[in-house]
């Protein structure tokens, strides 16, 4: 089982990222766009947490992308919650101690997340054509936040004073 | 004995002449014998200081740790004075700019940006009490920035021009051409809907029409830097790099109403 400390580490960490998401990261972009550490951290809840925690969690932070967003309200927790169940659901078919597949796991997900964002802000906004969109900022930013994703991963583990099989239930 | 008393008489001679020996002839032979004494003097010198500073090594080590920390200290007053130069040089330029501006502006920090890679807004810290409206246009010191899409007491929200969902009304200085300025990705914007037959040329001036009601007319915009054809060759398309560095953004002016004078 989990210690209560750990998820509410987590719960700061989410607050932590969406603040260096809206302010600091803009500074590290490359090819334009920056990292989607957020959305990281609800994949490595995902991977590491069980189910009903880390769907809660990617719903919270859902909703702060959502308040420091100028986009729909209310679509980043849709896409964040959406992805957390997924994995959740297919995520235990996969070996997800093997980092390539982890690596795999993150940049589908960033790819389907920002994939469906798009269509579902398409609706409401216009944001250009898909494979304008697709190249300038889907691609691009599932390929950044996949760099990022090893050592965030490393990082959040150690902060939460867990490391892979340890306390660990599937 | 008689030896003995004569060596004594002429040592004693001897010394007479040395001390009264004329000062030239005395320095010369200082001076011989010093430089000869150099090397040895200074492999003294050295050698003491290091016996000393071996002597006094923890109380070297104590001061050296005290010094460290004042260089550290002083680098980082050093780095924050220059932020504060950096500042200070920022909002002189924006003071000028709002001086030269005919209309009622209030000046805002950019506090947090977006957090998504689709939009381009940035958060400011002035909002409704401040007299900020929805709607209203917000410059930055090179020109315009954008406007605001969401403003509640204390803070706003600035669509950028860059946002792909931002639209304005605009027209090339020189040519007249008008058309209809919308964000792109990667921090630019694309005029479309400019007549087949305009003359416009990279390196145009891009200005607000005025048409929109949203901003008044003749605010900057930017800079014409490549013309093409639309696909299908009912209109052309120039893309535009706004004249305000919308990336590095940290103080607006936002337009609070129309000077009765402009």
């Amino acid at each position: 089982m989990f210690k209560r400390s750990q998820k509410y580490f987590l719960i700061f960490f989410v607050i932590l990222a969406a603040l260096m998401q809206a302010t600091i990261l803009y500074r590290f972009r490359v090819a334009g766009v920056k990292p989607d550490i957020l959305l990281i951290i609800v994949i490595f809840s995902t991977l590491y947490f069980e189910g009903p925690f880390c769907l809660k969690t990617a719903l919270f932070a859902g909703f702060i992308g959502d308040v420091l967003s100028g986009g729909i309200f209310g679509l980043n927790i849709l896409t964040f919650g959406l992805c957390s169940f997924v994995l959740s659901l297919y995520g235990q078919k996969v070996y997800r101690e093997n980092i390539p597949i982890q690596l795999f796991i993150c940049f589908g997900s960033v790819l389907a997340v920002y994939c469906f964002y798009y269509l579902a802000s398409r609706v409401f906004l216009p944001l250009g054509g898909f494979i304008e969109a697709f190249k300038m900022v889907i691609l691009p930013t599932a390929l950044y936040s996949t760099f990022i994703f090893g050592p965030l991963c490393v990082f959040l583990k150690k902060s939460l004073g867990f490391l892979a099989y340890e306390n660990h239930s599937y | 004995m008689i030896i003995k008393r004569i060596t004594l008489i002429v040592c004693a001679l001897v010394f007479i002449a040395i001390i009264f020996l004329p000062n030239i002839v005395s320095n010369k032979i200082k001076n011989v014998f010093l430089s000869s004494f150099k090397y040895s003097l200074s492999a003294s010198e050295v050698s003491s200081r290091n016996l000393a500073g071996l002597l006094e090594y923890k109380h070297i080590l104590e001061s050296n740790s005290t010094l460290r920390r004042e260089v550290g200290l002083l680098k980082r007053r050093l780095a924050s004075f220059e932020e504060i130069r950096l500042e200070n040089l920022r909002l002189q330029e924006l003071f000028e700019f709002k001086e030269k501006v005919p209309f009622d502006t209030i000046a805002s920090k950019v506090i947090g940006r977006d957090t998504t890679n689709w939009f381009n807004t940035v958060i400011i810290d002035k909002g409704t009490k401040d007299g900020i409206r929805v709607g209203a246009a917000v410059l930055s010191c090179s020109g315009l920035a954008g406007r605001v899409t969401e403003a509640d007491g204390g803070v706003c929200r600035v669509m950028l021009l860059t946002d792909p969902a931002s639209r304005v009304a605009a027209k090339i200085q020189r040519t007249r051409d008008e058309a209809l300025l919308e964000g792109v990705y990667k921090g630019l914007c694309r005029m479309k809907y400019l007549p087949l037959e305009s003359k416009i040329m990279a390196g145009d001036k891009v200005v607000t029409s005025g048409n929109s009601g949203i901003y008044p007319e003749g605010l900057l915009i930017g800079e014409v830097i490549s013309i093409s054809q639309d696909a299908s060759s009912l209109y052309t398309i120039a893309l535009v790099r706004p004249e305000a560095a919308l990336m590095r953004l940290e103080e607006v002016l936002c337009l609070k109403e129309v000077k009765s004078t402009f």
